[in-house]
């Protein structure tokens, strides 16, 4: 019934003698054992606080024990706390390393250097309420987050505006279960025609505006984890066609963390295997998404169309990216329609061809699928100008 | 039930319990009663008995009872939910004392077990205390325990809740619980409204004294004025002239009286400051106490002091006035400019740290019962960095660093036989008192590096020790349960305050220097009245140990800071909690008030020093009292965050330059 068992109270007895100890005494004593053994660690826990500390340390308990006349325990004295180890195969029992030491090591082994000698130092710790950057303080980086929860801000006239405090997002039970299910199935099944129907839900589904956010980081953290998966790229592409295609959902907010993934897709270095996967197609399509996301939402963000373009037009001039950039560039492009070709393509196109032309004769590229990238890239650069003359 | 029946069950009971002799004597007082006919019994009673008749139930019974109360309080309304669980903590430790003072120990630990969670957050420390009760003998040992069963704790409750729970208990028949309300508990019913959640905190006490005595204690009259003319008085208007005109063009000498003179005419308080200022000349030289009557610019009122102040020499007057119109003024806007001492290699020795009030000196006090003193003068001559201003003329000249042969920066002061647990300064830095686990207090001189006088009183350690604002006096708080207030010219006590139930853990003096506060481990503070040594109020309030406790500037408030991190914020005249600050997640080792009290800065061993505004703490809370959890969040100004470094102490200069100090620890 106490914490302290009746057999260490008979083991402590034996060991110092006593053997006739009667078994009605035992529970008696280990009872009172725990009182005591509570007492002196309450007692110490107040030698601590007034030492200053937050951690135990056996010089407290000594204290303690001094504080009733009670000879202290020797042995363990020492300003750090005692260093507790897990005893190996239990959860809950803990033990202080104890090695045994060569006398001959301790005495032959050269005196230690002594400790360093205490000092002070002085810094400023703020200046007018400011945390200089300095060494002795905490990095800024620890100094903001603080400052960020602070929850008071002072407006110029130094009335205090309680800023809000995150709201905590609350889903209900049936739209945790709809986003589990569809990221499911981008991820696992998205050849199966159970897809298309979820494709078809959440281009027409009035009730998943507060699911965007979340499905914005999934397919974020998806194409940034998954390059190598065509597949999956394709159905995250798919996916965000269809949100874009809902019309009662309102996705501005979030383009800014969408267009990202989908320039990857557009202008990636490698989607998926270079050779079993027609990456070729993704890039198409993906093309196409962004050129509907710049029609449609080019009137709310003015930068939207210039941003896009400026990194499509950096990829098709750096000869130093692969066939397959510039190849999703051009197609990028030209899906944003006549006049940007006409501004930006046609006048690096002499330079261009000259370029790749060389990737595209037999003798002078023997690498077939090189070739082959070439090809299709010419014939891009070709449908980018016939739009331009229709 | 009539009496035959009770006879029986008494029978029964006698028989069970093998009380042969009282069954015998009850047979035959009996066989006598019957003739002369008794009166009839008590029906209540003999349900009791009959009840306690089969002794193998009782913990099943405590159990059962309690616990079947606590899921009628927790599925009582709402309205009236909080009261009635407020009834569920007495219970519950009577119960649980109950049983352990019946014998049945198991019983009685796995009871408490099942339902501690339930009080964890309220009183983990109580808990934590009875937790080791083991036996009837503890129970009697413990002076916490004993004073619980020998006092009745007192709950504040609503007509309604109060009608609810009896008629409760009635109807259940749970004769247990019924006895424990009945024996343990006074209820003091209110008329009305089931009073708001949110003055929970003081609703029970489960200290002795509890809130009655609290009541009638803090009904006595207390003058927390400040002292008649006082130095900061005397400057505090002209001074803050002088800086303000400081500000506007740069330095002002005594000679440019006539400019400032023209300037502050549009003021229209301008004449009479002149006038004040020049009377302050004549008061700064001549040391005499006349002041001119115009005004108490705080607003606070005056008092006279009712000890014998000691004098102050003329040229630390000059210094200390100078200090006073140099200083900054702080408020919500203006944070003040920190400077930190860091103590390194420490290796967690450091018990304490003081730091003078121009902050040149700084003490350590360590484990190995050594005093380190620091001259951050001469380190900043050294290394360039320091930030001290050279504020005060009385920092110690260059002859005395003597004990600095090995090249240690610091002096070493040797002399008590323990860990020491406490430093202060004299208001002018020429003496630095020590107080020590050897139960004995220090004196030393600064400026002789030498120990002057050891005062023996305590007979347990000391905890701490507090130099009075005007000097001369000091008060120290000890293990002993008592904190006694010292001369430096007396080797005894001049006044001995008893009657916390735990440690002193901490003192401090009332800025007018007639009270003394202290904190204590039975989470209370008390103010003492210096001069009759009587307790004139109890502040009850913090849930655990208090460590530190500040005064406000003007004398109206008071701040106290406790091992949970919890500042609370007291006025002084009605006993009053005026605001909880909440933020600290540890200990607050260190409280101080800005010189104009318009800041408060703690600092905690969450090694964080928080800024707080107390002129708007105040307000708030006045305005809007009953919105508490929603105001608590304005008050905090500023986290400082230290790099791992534990704040032990904080200390504003008369400039309002804002000294800390703190040990720098590794981190595990």
């Amino acid at each position: 019934m106490s914490i302290v068992p009746k057999e260490t109270i008979e083991v402590i007895a034996q060991s110092i003698g006593i053997t006739n100890l009667s078994p009605d005494v035992l529970p008696a004593i280990a009872s009172d054992v725990e009182y005591r053994v509570r007492e002196i660690m309450q007692e110490a826990i107040k030698c601590m606080r007034h030492s200053r500390r937050t951690t135990l340390t056996a010089v407290d308990v000594d204290s303690a024990l001094g504080l009733r006349n009670v000879e202290p325990v020797y042995g363990f004295a020492s300003g750090d706390p005692l260093r507790f180890k897990r005893a190996a195969g239990h959860k809950d029992l803990f033990y202080i390393e104890d090695k045994d030491v060569e006398f001959k090591e301790v005495i032959e082994a050269p005196l230690p250097k002594a400790p360093l000698d205490t000092e002070v130092v002085a810094h400023w710790l703020a200046i007018e309420g400011v945390q200089p950057a300095i060494p002795e303080n905490p990095p800024p980086e620890v100094l903001a987050v603080p400052s960020d929860n602070g929850k008071t801000a002072y407006k110029e006239d130094g009335i205090p505006v309680d800023i809000k405090l995150p709201v905590k997002h609350v889903l209900s039970r049936e739209l945790q279960l709809y986003f589990e299910k569809i990221t499911e199935l981008t991820v696992s099944r998205s050849d199966s025609a159970l897809f298309k129907e979820a494709l078809v839900s959440l281009a027409t589904d009035s009730g998943i505006h507060p699911l965007v956010p979340y499905f914005t980081f999934f397919v974020a953290d998806e194409v940034s984890r998954n390059l190598n998966k065509f597949s999956l790229l394709f159905a995250l592409m798919r996916l965000v066609w269809s949100l874009l295609q809902n019309p009662h959902i309102h996705i501005e907010p979030y383009l800014h963390q969408l267009m990202p993934s989908v320039m990857t897709c557009l202008v990636a270095k490698r989607l998926g295997n270079k050779f079993s996967d027609n990456h070729w197609d993704l890039r198409n399509f993906t093309a196409n998404l962004v050129a509907s996301i710049c029609k449609r939402f080019g009137h709310v963000y003015h930068n939207l169309q210039p941003r896009v373009t400026r990194t499509l037009l950096h990829a098709f001039l750096d000869p130093s990216k692969a066939l397959p950039q510039h190849y999703g560039a051009i197609q990028g492009l030209a899906t944003l329609g006549p006049n940007v070709v006409r501004l930006l393509v046609l006048p690096n196109l002499d330079p261009y061809l000259r370029l790749l032309e060389p990737e595209m004769q037999l003798e002078k590229q023997k690498n077939e699928v090189k070739r082959h990238e070439a090809w299709l890239v010419y014939g891009a650069v070709q449908l980018a100008c016939a739009c331009m003359i229709v | 039930m009539d009496e035959e029946e009770v006879e029986k069950a008494v029978l029964a009971y006698l028989k069970k319990k093998g009380f042969k002799q009282t069954e015998l004597a009850l047979q035959e007082e009996q066989q006598s009663r019957n003739k002369i006919n008794s009166p009839s019994t008590d029906p209540d009673i003999a349900k009791h008995i009959l009840a306690s008749s089969d002794a193998e139930n009782v913990p099943a019974q405590y159990q059962e009872g309690y616990s079947k109360l606590r899921s009628w309080a927790y599925s009582s309304l709402d309205l009236y939910k909080h009261e009635l669980l407020r009834v569920l903590y007495p219970v519950f430790i009577h119960c649980f004392m109950d049983l352990v003072a019946k014998g049945h120990i198991q019983e009685a630990r796995a009871f408490f077990n099942r339902f501690r969670e339930d009080h964890e957050m309220m009183h983990s420390r109580d808990l934590q205390k009875l937790e080791g009760v083991l036996s009837p003998s503890h129970l009697e040992e413990m002076e916490f325990a004993r004073s619980l069963r020998q006092s009745k704790v007192s709950v504040k409750i609503c007509q309604y809740s109060y009608d609810l729970l009896i008629q409760y208990l009635h109807k259940t028949q749970s004769i247990t619980m019924l006895g424990i309300v009945n024996e343990r508990i006074n209820f003091q019913v209110s008329p009305g409204q089931p009073s708001s959640i949110s003055d929970d905190a003081d609703v029970f006490t489960l200290v002795g004294s509890g809130h009655d005595a609290a009541d009638l204690v803090n009904q006595k009259e207390i003058h927390w004025g400040l002292l008649e003319d006082s130095l900061e008085e005397r400057l505090e208007k002209a001074g803050d002239r002088i800086t303000d005109s400081d500000k506007a063009d740069g330095e002002v000498k005594d000679g440019d009286l006539e400019e400032n003179k023209k300037r502050s005419a549009d003021g229209g308080k301008g004449g009479s400051t002149q006038k004040k200022l020049k009377k302050d000349k004549v008061v700064a030289t001549t040391g005499k106490a006349s002041r001119s009557e115009s005004s108490t610019t705080s607003g606070a009122p005056r008092v006279k002091p009712e000890l014998t102040l000691p004098i102050i020499p003329t040229e630390v007057e000059h210094s200390i006035l100078e200090d006073l119109r140099n200083r900054v003024q702080l408020s919500s806007m203006t944070l003040p400019s920190i400077s930190f001492y860091t103590f390194i290699n420490t290796h967690n020795g450091l018990n304490c740290a003081s730091i003078s009030h121009d902050g040149s000196l700084v003490a350590g006090g360590f484990s190995d019962s050594s005093l380190k003193v620091w001259d951050m003068a001469k380190l900043g001559q050294q290394t360039g960095n320091t930030p001290s201003q050279g504020e005060n003329e009385l920092a110690p000249n260059e002859n005395i660093l003597n004990a600095n042969a090995k090249g240690r920066s610091y002096t070493l002061f040797r002399g008590h036989s323990g860990p020491v647990y406490s430093t202060t300064f004299s208001p002018y830095g020429d003496f630095l008192l020590s107080s020590s686990s050897d139960s004995t207090i220090r004196l030393w001189s600064t400026k002789l590096n030498a120990n002057l006088v050891c005062y023996k009183g305590h007979n347990y350690p000391v905890w701490d020790v507090q130099f009075s604002p005007v000097g001369h006096y000091f008060a120290s708080a000890s293990h002993d349960r008592t904190a006694r207030i010292w001369s430096m010219d007396r080797i005894q006590p001049l006044r001995i305050m008893a009657g916390h139930l735990s440690d002193v853990d901490c003192v401090q003096w009332h800025a007018n220097c007639n009270y003394v506060a202290t904190g204590s481990s039975d989470r209370t503070v008390r103010l003492w009245d210096v001069q009759s040594g009587e307790c004139v109020r109890i502040f009850i309030g913090h849930r655990s140990m208090i460590l530190c406790l500040a005064m406000s500037p003007d004398g109206r408030y008071m701040a106290s800071g406790d091992e949970d991190g919890k500042i609370m914020m007291w006025d002084l005249a009605s006993g009053r909690c005026v605001s909880p600050l909440v933020g600290h997640s540890s200990c607050v080792w260190s409280l101080s008030f800005s010189c104009e009290g318009s800041l408060l800065a703690s600092g905690s061993a969450d090694s964080t020093v928080k800024i707080w505004d107390v002129t708007k703490s105040l307000k708030v809370s006045k305005t809007e009292e009953n919105k508490n959890g929603k105001t608590n969040r304005l008050r905090s100004l500023k986290t400082l965050p230290t790099k791992s470094t534990p704040v032990y102490a904080l200390q504003f200069s008369r400039r309002n330059l804002l000294f800390a100090a703190g040990a720098l620890t590794k981190i595990a």
